[in-house]
């Protein structure tokens, strides 16, 4: 009869941890997905793309990557980019492309996304 | 040791239950960034609307399918001002990245302006659906929202929409994104240039909560810095004026490098008031106006490249020849050919005086 109860218990518990664990994990998977496209970090290079007209920036970390600057797009201050040499910060939006001259332009660097008028910069 | 045993599933009940509510604060936290994100875009939002109506903008010429001048520009800035009318959502054509080509996506966005003020715009000539052509009534519609733009925006100055917009910056990502970090750099500071005794923040990552140095060159310097985040925060020390290496260090090791100018109690800072002509052509030189400026030693951040040394003979203006500049070394490429692209430049002004708060802008056609 003890051992009964012992059983009864074990299983609730464990059921317990289970429901635990998958909710938690419920809740990172949640996270992940509500991250907004973010990226700050340094301008190390800035490249005029000739025939897509716009420039792609690779940008250190923390947040880093390759990205598109239209050019035109509203800054807040201290307007820098694309300049190199400055800290950046902002919001992008996914897609983006930098054509250089080929036969007769094909498509240069990986840019994840694009850079938004939410940017701001070191001076 | 049987009461260990029975005891023990409570413990890693516990344990699991406490990594679920910081899990559960972890999500709070992306939640509220999530918002502060939404809230961010939606002000930029209405800054576009408002910078549009402070350009005086108004539509004079009708706007039709394959045209391309800057009026379509002005067109697709206005139509991305609201969500419903949005040209595109991102790329070619999304907020911020308007261009003066009128082509499908502009067309859609024109009939869904027209739909949603038919009664204005199509019921007055007998139509019921958009047409995609911007005609005399929806010229006149636009203009009239343009108008009650500026009314209603009339009291705040541009110089306030900009403090918002710094403010947006601050307060919505910069201690979010740096701050988790563990590498020592000095990423933004709150103003780079002001007297003895004044506030200075120092935004980054790889503080330490205590005991940080904030240096002013190689010789001076403020200890015992204590930092409750991803900043920290000083009042300028009593030291000579001049410009300044800024950079912290701590027991993890030194930053990178920015500037501070330290300026006397009685400097006032430089100010660009206009900049003529407002459009140029890659080559063409530019003339600052303003005040303030130093008779040698001015220095001009631009968009595109840092000029130095810069001399003014009468302290109110500068002159300016835009040619490549190392930061955009591929600008001489942009000059070869003809992009039809306007690239506004932002230009700030420092000297011994200080840091241009405002700074001024010029296009240059491409």
């Amino acid at each position: 009869m003890k051992i009964e109860k012992n059983k009864k218990k074990f299983f609730i518990s464990l059921g317990i941890i289970v429901f635990s664990v998958l909710l938690s994990f419920g809740i990172i998977f949640q996270s992940t997905a509500q991250t907004p496209n973010i990226f700050g970090g340094f301008v190390t290079i800035s490249k005029f793309c000739e025939c897509s007209g716009n420039f792609l920036l690779t940008i250190s970390s923390p947040v880093g990557g390759q990205f598109i600057y239209q050019p035109g797009t509203p800054q807040f201050p201290y307007g820098s980019l694309p300049r190199m040499g400055v800290w950046t910060l902002g919001i992008y939006s996914p897609g983006a492309v930098c054509l250089v001259p080929g036969k007769p332009c094909e498509a240069f660097g990986l840019p994840i996304g694009t850079i938004t008028p939410i940017v701001g910069t070191s001076l | 040791m049987e009461r260990f045993k029975r005891s023990l599933p409570v413990f890693v009940l516990l344990i699991i239950f406490s990594l679920g509510i910081l899990f559960v604060q972890n999500t709070w936290a992306s939640k509220t960034l999530a918002e502060q994100i939404a809230d961010l875009k939606a002000e930029a939002l209405v800054l576009q609307k408002q910078l549009l109506s402070m350009q005086n903008f108004s539509f004079s010429r009708d706007l039709k399918l394959g045209d391309k001048n800057e009026d379509v520009l002005h067109l697709q800035k206005f139509l991305n001002s609201d969500p419903e009318t949005q040209v595109n959502s991102f790329g070619p054509g999304s907020l911020g990245q308007e261009t003066n080509y009128f082509g499908q996506l502009t067309f859609l966005a024109v009939i869904k302006f027209q739909n949603k003020y038919a009664t204005e715009v199509l019921h007055p000539e007998g139509v019921f659906s958009g047409s995609g052509y911007v005609g005399a009534l929806t010229r006149k519609k636009i203009n009239s929202l343009i108008k009650e733009e500026q009314e209603t925006s009339s009291t705040e100055t541009k110089n306030q929409v900009e403090q918002k917009q710094q403010s947006i910056l601050d307060f919505g990502l910069g201690e979010n994104l740096f701050s988790d970090s563990d590498e020592i750099l000095l990423t933004f500071v709150s103003d780079y240039s002001g007297p003895s005794g004044s506030n200075l923040t120092l935004y980054g990552s790889g503080f330490e909560k205590e005991k940080n140095v904030i240096h002013f060159g190689d010789e001076l310097e403020v200890s015992d810095v204590d930092s409750s985040g991803g900043f920290l925060k000083i009042d300028v020390p009593n030291i000579p004026s001049g410009r300044y290496d800024l950079f912290f260090s701590n027991s993890n090791g030194v930053s990178n490098k920015s500037f501070f100018i330290v300026t006397s109690k009685n400097s006032l800072p430089p100010e660009i008031t206009s900049i003529e002509p407002a459009e140029i052509e890659y080559g063409d030189e530019v003339t600052i106006h303003g005040t303030n400026f130093t008779s040698s030693g001015n220095e001009l951040r631009t968009s595109y490249g840092i000029i130095s040394n810069l001399k003014s003979s009468d302290g109110k203006t500068l002159k300016l020849k835009v040619e490549p500049y190392p930061e955009t070394p591929d600008l001489e490429k942009i000059y070869s050919r003809k992009l039809n692209v306007s690239w506004p430049i932002q230009v700030y002004v420092t000297n011994e005086n200080g840091v241009d708060k405002k700074g001024g802008m010029f296009t240059l056609n491409l």
